[in-house]
């Protein structure tokens, strides 16, 4: 396209306006590495929680998720200096970044009001994870992570109806099948 | 003929076209992004650019990344009504 072209024909013009549009949309895949980092922390953190929980004294075992401080920090690091980074701003990495934030908004209110509802945290949160992490299939068209999200809409009934202790283990199953083997999916695709 | 809709001279060109249907699709690009997409040389680019800002179609904002000067661009409402327009005429144009 070095040299401009004045008189199109309708199907030039239509072919150039299909050509940019798939371009732009060719670069909406987001990363995995949200899902890797979070997967991780919250696999190791559940079933640490579990651990304490089942098998020591220890009388506050849901401290183990406090590991998840440092890692919002990270988080907010990460997207800033990617966000700096990027040379173009899609309207689907907006939409995928306000359902997160919208998810931290939605956990806090969860954790605080803990005695309200019985300490059903765990499972509130699944399913909060569950939804955004299927929002978040839909938005960049990746069928891993829809089918990914959707399975805490069994895993948080589980965890409901097990006895609390069991929770934070079904956390970890849950985690497994609907962030880390998505996220690695999609690694492999978008390296 | 008589409905017929001229199309939009400021987007009946070739790069122009192609800018306005990059920026279609996304929220905000660069300037550097932009000329890889089309493949368009850096002077030529800047011409078009600044046409379609002229018209309105399009918001050019220029500050700093660091020290190195940076170009982003949006689509405005009017160039999103504009290029709505051109695809409708083009539509009609196809039809007859």
């Amino acid at each position: 396209m070095k040299q401009e072209k004045e008189h199109l024909t309708s199907e030039e013009s239509l072919e150039i306006i299909t050509r940019m549009i798939k371009t732009a949309q060719g670069n909406v895949k987001a990363g995995a590495f949200y899902f890797l980092f979070w997967g991780w922390i919250a696999m190791i953190a559940s079933l640490a929680h579990f651990y304490l929980d089942m098998y020591t004294d220890y009388a506050a075992p849901y401290m183990v998720w406090l590991i998840s401080i440092p890692g919002w920090i990270v988080t907010m690091l990460y997207s800033y200096k990617k966000a700096s980074a990027a040379r173009v701003k899609t309207y689907s990495d907006n939409l995928i970044m306000w359902t997160w934030i919208g998810f931290g908004f939605s956990i806090l209110v969860v954790i605080f009001a803990g005695q309200h509802i019985n300490f059903q945290i765990t499972p509130l949160i699944m399913l909060f994870a569950g939804l955004c992490t299927f929002i978040t299939g839909l938005i960049i068209r990746f069928k891993p992570l829809i089918i990914g999200g959707s399975s805490f809409w069994i895993f948080a009934p589980i965890a409901f109806y097990l006895p609390i202790v069991y929770s934070p283990l079904i956390m970890a199953v849950g985690i497994v099948f609907g962030y880390l083997i998505p996220a690695y999916i999609l690694k492999k695709h978008n390296p | 003929m008589t409905d017929f809709k001229d199309l939009d001279p400021l987007l009946h060109s070739q790069l122009r076209l192609a800018v306005m249907s990059l920026l279609v699709s996304v929220k905000s690009a660069e300037f550097v992004y932009i000329r890889e997409k089309t493949n368009a040389t850096a002077g030529n680019l800047s011409v078009q650019i600044d046409k379609l800002s002229t018209a309105g179609y399009i918001e050019v904002e220029k500050t700093f990344k660091g020290k190195k000067p940076l170009t982003t661009c949006k689509i405005t409402k009017k160039g999103l009504h504009a290029f709505e327009e051109y695809v409708n005429a083009l539509q009609q144009y196809i039809k007859k």
